[in-house]
């Protein structure tokens, strides 16, 4: 009987190490997948719940800058250079305007520069820096220069005006 | 975790304390130091007991075995402690004497080299001249007296520090390894082969049962995953997008605007100074400023350094013109965003 009683309890051993080695789940790990599983169905739940319209997460290209599949270069530094003169009606005298060469693109914009030298008075020079500020491209200052010609009263304003043209981007 | 022990098997009747007016104190040296079996016990030393057929407990301590003889009956514990074991081993690491204790009846120990001679009761009162044949009798002149609180305060206390060598000595039931077996063979094959397999089948139905939740979970999250992809990329895209553009702003705009700068001047210049700006110049972060007024240099390129964004403020050169007013020169840098 004893002997019987042996080989069942050696038998439930081998079994259960075998159990314990090969075939018991990892029952931790698991628990440890449900939670992450659970969280992420929570992100998806609150991101669904939200109803984003991917058209909302356009940024405006067209708006900021001059769509490329529109206009060429030539088309977007006249535009450019309407803007200018438009902002400088009745503030500033334009004395000079002159278009950059045009620019190797090796960036996914191309750069609009424009010379430009302007005469107006202090006050107006605000003017017209505010006017430009209205239009919807986006525009960018460098090399400004400003000398006082105290014979006229006036500002003698010289400076790059730049605006960028990009094609690929929507 | 051992007072704990010990209280459990007082509560349960495993545990007794013989008194010492119940049992016969018995103390013999060993020529040989020997593993002395209940059997050999009984006849090596069952003559010395004054009680028929009593029994025998013991304890082995170096050349020395300590023997109490106890009467047969109501003797059924399992762990038989003599009191006078639990008083000798508090008195052990005192002096050699006689320790008489104050109870009812009164106990005397004999102390010698750290090993209890003798140990009796004495129904008649210790005085004076009883102690003196004491000491003549044992040749001591160490004789200390406790009373009964300190008596019964010393055997709790030893109580509680005995150790599983010293219970085992007492125990009355001898663990046999044959008899083990069988009785874990006998007893325990079931219950253990029942357990296993009932831990494993909790532990499988329940690996189970987490598969399939963590399956109806990812069946979940693949939907919405589905489901909101479209927005995710977009998302993405967004956050690319925005990534170029500040790359593009950080390239192509200056930390300032140009024109800031100048109305900015106003704060250089005020209106109750004579003076008026020349020139300005704004070109790759260099700032250029000449200044006309009779002031000196200084007062306005301590303005300059109250604007923020500025930093090393310089006067690079004033002169004097035909007219009698000065033209100061400043240039001046952009701070980087970091800074």
């Amino acid at each position: 009987m004893n002997k019987h009683k042996f080989l069942l309890l050696l038998f439930s051993f081998v079994v259960f190490v075998n159990y314990m080695n090969y075939i018991m789940p990892d029952r931790d790990k698991m628990h440890k997948r449900i939670e992450l599983l659970t969280n992420k169905i929570k992100k998806e739940q609150q991101l669904n719940a939200q109803k984003q319209d991917p058209k909302q997460l356009q940024l405006p290209f067209t708006t900021l800058f001059y769509d490329g599949k529109k206009v060429n270069y030539s088309q977007a530094m006249g535009h450019f250079q309407e803007s200018i003169t438009n902002a400088a009606k009745e503030r500033c005298a334009i004395k000079r305007l002159k278009w950059a060469q045009v620019p190797l693109s090796t960036q996914w914009y191309d750069v609009l520069k424009m010379d430009t030298s302007l005469e107006c008075k202090p006050k107006n020079m605000f003017l017209f820096i505010n006017a430009l500020r209205h239009n919807q491209k986006l525009y960018n200052i460098k090399n400004l220069r400003i000398y006082n010609n105290s014979k006229k009263k006036m500002l003698q304003i010289h400076m790059q005006l730049i605006s960028y043209r990009v094609e690929n981007e929507k | 975790m051992h007072k704990f022990l010990i209280e459990l098997l007082l509560k349960y009747d495993f545990l007794e304390i013989v008194p010492m007016q119940g049992s016969f104190f018995k103390a013999s040296i060993l020529k040989q130091k020997v593993k002395l079996s209940p059997e050999l016990l009984q006849l090596n030393y069952e003559k010395l007991s004054p009680i028929a057929n009593p029994i025998i407990l013991s304890y082995m301590q170096e050349d020395t075995i300590y023997i109490w003889f106890l009467k047969e009956t109501s003797r059924d514990k399992k762990i038989l402690i003599p009191e006078s074991f639990l008083i000798y081993k508090a008195l052990q690491n005192n002096h050699d004497g006689i320790f008489v204790f104050q109870t009812d009846p009164k106990q005397i120990y004999v102390l010698k080299e750290k090993k209890l001679q003798t140990a009796f009761v004495s129904h008649e009162s210790i005085d004076s001249p009883t102690i003196s044949i004491m000491k003549d009798e044992y040749n001591f002149t160490n004789v200390q007296i406790f009373d009964k609180k300190e008596h019964d305060k010393i055997v709790q206390n030893q109580l509680q520090r005995i150790t599983f060598q010293e219970l085992f000595a007492f125990m009355q039931f001898k663990i046999d390894r044959e008899n083990l077996k069988k009785f874990f063979l006998e007893k325990l094959t079931y219950p253990i082969v029942s357990l296993l397999f009932l831990y494993m089948l909790v532990s499988y139905t329940q690996g189970y049962f987490l598969q399939k939740k963590q399956d109806t979970l990812m069946k979940e999250y693949q939907t919405f995953k589905t489901k909101n992809s479209e927005i995710k990329n977009a998302i993405r895209k967004h956050n690319k997008t925005v990534e170029k553009l500040q790359k593009f702003l950080k390239t192509e705009f200056e930390p300032v605007d140009p024109f800031g700068v100048v109305y900015d001047l106003y704060k250089v210049i005020t209106k109750k100074d004579e003076a008026t700006v020349e020139y300005f110049s704004f070109n790759n972060n260099n700032i250029k400023v000449k200044i006309k007024t009779h002031d000196n240099a200084i007062k306005y390129l301590k303005r300059f350094n109250t604007i923020s964004y500025l930093k090393d403020v310089v006067i690079e050169n004033t002169y004097k013109q035909s007219d009698g007013y000065k033209l100061h020169s400043y240039t001046m840098k952009i701070k980087e965003e970091d800074e």
